[in-house]
């Protein structure tokens, strides 16, 4: 429970849409836009798998460009439907995130 | 894009892969091409894979800081993450599709073997009839059978059986094992299961060889 990317992983979706939506980036740049926010085990690899379901689920769309630098990358873009997913994500994180500062309020703050 | 073009694409993009980014690569395919995904699946994630190996071989990341030391773990998350639903009518075609190709090829084979030589030979008479009999179809069951069980043995194993040494002994083994099976193969017409299961005028089977290699041809041609 303590593990911090066990606690992230369910909510790690809603996060990587959240990134995909202000703008069209591929893997390895959300695996570091994760990172830059503290998501430091997170890298291409692993949150590929991830990204895969949200494009079979039709919330991301994707697209090969080519690169400068080498291969081609893929890139994504929020779809609609991941943008109304991305809504109901945050809602539900606002919720979760209310109901549990308010145990810790009242069962004596950060105190354990 | 067309799923030949793009399996062409991928083993065109694999060829620059090298040392572990391409043992690790070659594994994770091995795995993918034995699941339940479809055709069309496990070339966008293959092409994707490549792709995304090529990038970190390029910008000198290892594999294991990308997706971990656990590779099988990491293409156990693809294929859930696909969730492939078993498509009863795909997989029957798929399977009959196979089957029938199968029986062309035979048909090939015994045409030119069997029967091509006489016809050459002799003035060619049509009226001979092309009989398949219980113990050729045994062979057949016995050779799909060990062919299929070995290639999802090896697919399910291929994490593990990449980083083994086989010793000179499992070699031994492996090779007496392949020449009992080719013994086995050569014995069975004398089993005496020699009933026939269909009769054929040479004529219908020559037609068949003929339309079966013409779509192959126009196939190839179109792709």
């Amino acid at each position: 429970m303590g593990d911090k990317s066990q606690f992230f992983r369910g909510t790690l979706e809603g996060c990587i849409l959240k990134i995909i939506n202000d703008e069209e980036v591929y893997g390895y740049e959300i695996a570091e836009k994760l990172k830059k926010y503290g998501l430091y085990e997170v890298s291409e690899g692993t949150i590929y798998p991830l990204l895969l379901r949200l494009e079979k689920n039709s919330f991301v769309d994707s697209v090969k460009k080519e690169s400068a630098l080498g291969p081609k990358r893929k890139y994504y873009s929020l779809s609609n439907l991941g943008k109304e997913e991305l809504k109901t994500f945050y809602n539900n994180w606002k919720e979760l995130r209310d109901s549990i500062d308010n145990i810790f309020e009242d069962y004596g703050g950060e105190e354990v | 894009m067309k799923n030949v073009d793009i399996t062409k694409e991928n083993i065109k993009l694999s060829e620059g892969l090298m040392g572990d980014y391409d043992r690790i690569f070659t594994d994770i395919v091995c795995y993918l091409r034995v699941s339940n995904i479809s055709e069309e699946e496990q070339e966008e994630i293959i092409s994707d894979t490549v792709m995304m190996f090529l990038d970190w071989q390029e910008e000198g990341k290892t594999v294991d800081s990308m997706i971990g030391k656990d590779y099988k773990k990491f293409a156990e998350n693809i294929i859930s993450a696909v969730n492939p639903k078993l498509n009863v009518l795909k997989t029957i075609k798929k399977y009959l599709g196979l089957t029938i190709e199968c029986f062309c090829m035979i048909f090939t084979v015994d045409f030119v073997f069997l029967y091509l030589p006489k016809l050459i030979k002799k003035n060619p008479d049509f009226n001979v009839t092309y009989d398949y009999t219980s113990s050729m179809l045994l062979r057949a069951l016995f050779v799909a059978s060990i062919f299929l069980i070995l290639v999802n043995y090896i697919g399910k194993n291929a994490f593990e059986l990449s980083k083994k040494h086989f010793s000179k002994l499992a070699d031994f083994i492996f090779g007496c094992s392949a020449a009992v099976l080719l013994i086995l193969l050569i014995l069975t017409p004398k089993l005496g299961l020699g009933i026939v299961i269909f009769s054929l005028n040479i004529r219908y089977m020559l037609g068949i060889i003929v339309v079966y290699w013409i779509y192959k041809g126009i196939k190839k041609i179109i792709k």
